[in-house]
């Protein structure tokens, strides 16, 4: 069941962002059509152990109640991560008095070198609403697999200048997953498509 | 294949490139945009514009830069090299998604500007990727850069917006 939900997840977001990619004129117009990726009838409930900036443990249970957004990425990531929680800021000002019942959780897919104290100092740049967790090597990937996330350290590329030791890249899954009070994935959300499309998913999760 | 500049040899070719565009304000685009080319070099005719670049935390490593390349000519440009003084080096990357959906960043030793068009660089595309940051990018500050085409240089000051800026206007 689980492989199944990761498997609609990781080809729909195929299906996206290629068709993102190929045509951007067409974004707004892909996005409404398809803001949230279609989930199964009984969806999954990921499980997952990590902490916050303060140590604090959060678990799939910490914010129940809430609907979660949860992306996983890394905060020496120079592009898509600070795209994709650009966009999340700009939906959690859009959704005004009802961002109250979203908690926007940043994963980091990079435990090495993201710290506590340097995953908070980074999403708050962002929003300071946005939370950063992170964990073990185990927890974090225990987490990603959960929602269906994949990563690697990006591998040297042939005839690219060594980077300093401590200096690498990662090559990272990159979707928004919705979460809804309960728990449940109910799918991914694209905020870099329709804002108006993922306002709507974020509200109707409850 | 980039080589690899020292962070001297950054400094050295953008101070000259600083002076230079102090001296003569060159500008034919917005009048901040368009700088000019390091001393000893051609100006290219590419127009750089609507440049900016999203401020990181202050021990980020990499950051990255986004434009507008314009090429005014009938032929195509390619730009080759970028070099900045707040960095080890530059790389121009495109984004690749693979079968699995995973996005990778790669590196491309040129980009090349269409005849009479335009090149965005832009968000989660093709971008101009900052490595080795001394002190990571400071919103309200500038990021001065130079850029190598096939005709000559152009170097640009870019201002650092928000870290969640989505481009050129925040």
């Amino acid at each position: 069941m689980r492989r199944g939900v990761i498997l609609l997840i990781v080809l729909f977001d195929i299906g996206l962002v290629a068709a993102l990619v190929a045509w951007p004129h067409h974004r707004p117009l892909l996005a409404a059509q398809t803001a949230v990726a279609p989930a199964e009838a009984a969806p999954a409930t990921p499980r997952f152990t990590l902490h916050d900036s303060a140590g604090q443990l959060v678990t799939q249970d910490t914010y129940r109640g809430r609907c979660e957004l949860v992306y996983f990425g890394y905060s020496f990531c120079p592009d898509i991560c600070p795209t994709e929680l650009g966009y999340q800021a700009r939906l959690l000002k859009a959704l005004g008095a009802d961002a109250a019942q979203v908690v926007p959780l940043f994963i980091t897919i990079d435990p090495e070198r993201d710290t506590p104290a340097h995953l908070a100092a980074y999403v708050t740049l962002f929003d300071p609403r946005i939370i950063g967790l992170t964990g073990s090597a185990d927890e974090v990937h225990a987490a990603a697999t959960a929602f269906g996330a994949w990563y690697q350290r990006a591998a040297p590329e042939p005839g690219r200048p060594a980077l300093p030791p401590g200096q690498y890249l990662m090559d990272h899954t990159s979707s928004t997953y919705l979460v809804d009070p309960q728990g449940r994935l109910v799918g991914t959300i694209d905020p870099q498509g329709s804002m108006p499309a993922a306002l709507a998913a974020v509200r109707s999760c409850r | 294949m980039i080589p690899r500049m020292t962070p001297r040899e950054c400094s050295c070719a953008t101070i000259l490139g600083a002076l230079l565009a102090l001296g003569l304000c060159l500008s034919p685009a917005s009048g901040q945009d368009q700088g000019s080319a390091p001393a000893g070099t051609a100006v290219s005719a590419v127009v750089v514009a609507r440049a900016w670049a999203r401020a990181t935390t202050s021990d980020a490593l990499s950051g990255a830069i986004y434009c507008e390349l314009r090429n005014p000519t009938a032929h195509d440009q390619a730009l080759r090299t970028a070099s900045a003084a707040v960095c080890d080096h530059c790389e121009l990357h495109v984004h690749r998604i693979d079968a699995q959906g995973v996005m990778h960043m790669s590196q491309v030793d040129h980009l090349t500007i269409p005849a009479a068009g335009t090149l965005l660089l832009q968000p989660g595309a093709i971008h101009l990727m900052l490595l080795g940051l001394a002190h990571g990018l400071t919103q309200g500050q500038s990021v001065r850069v130079v850029l190598r085409f096939d005709d000559g240089t152009v170097t640009v000051v870019v201002p650092i917006l928000a870290a969640g800026a989505m481009g050129p206007d925040g």
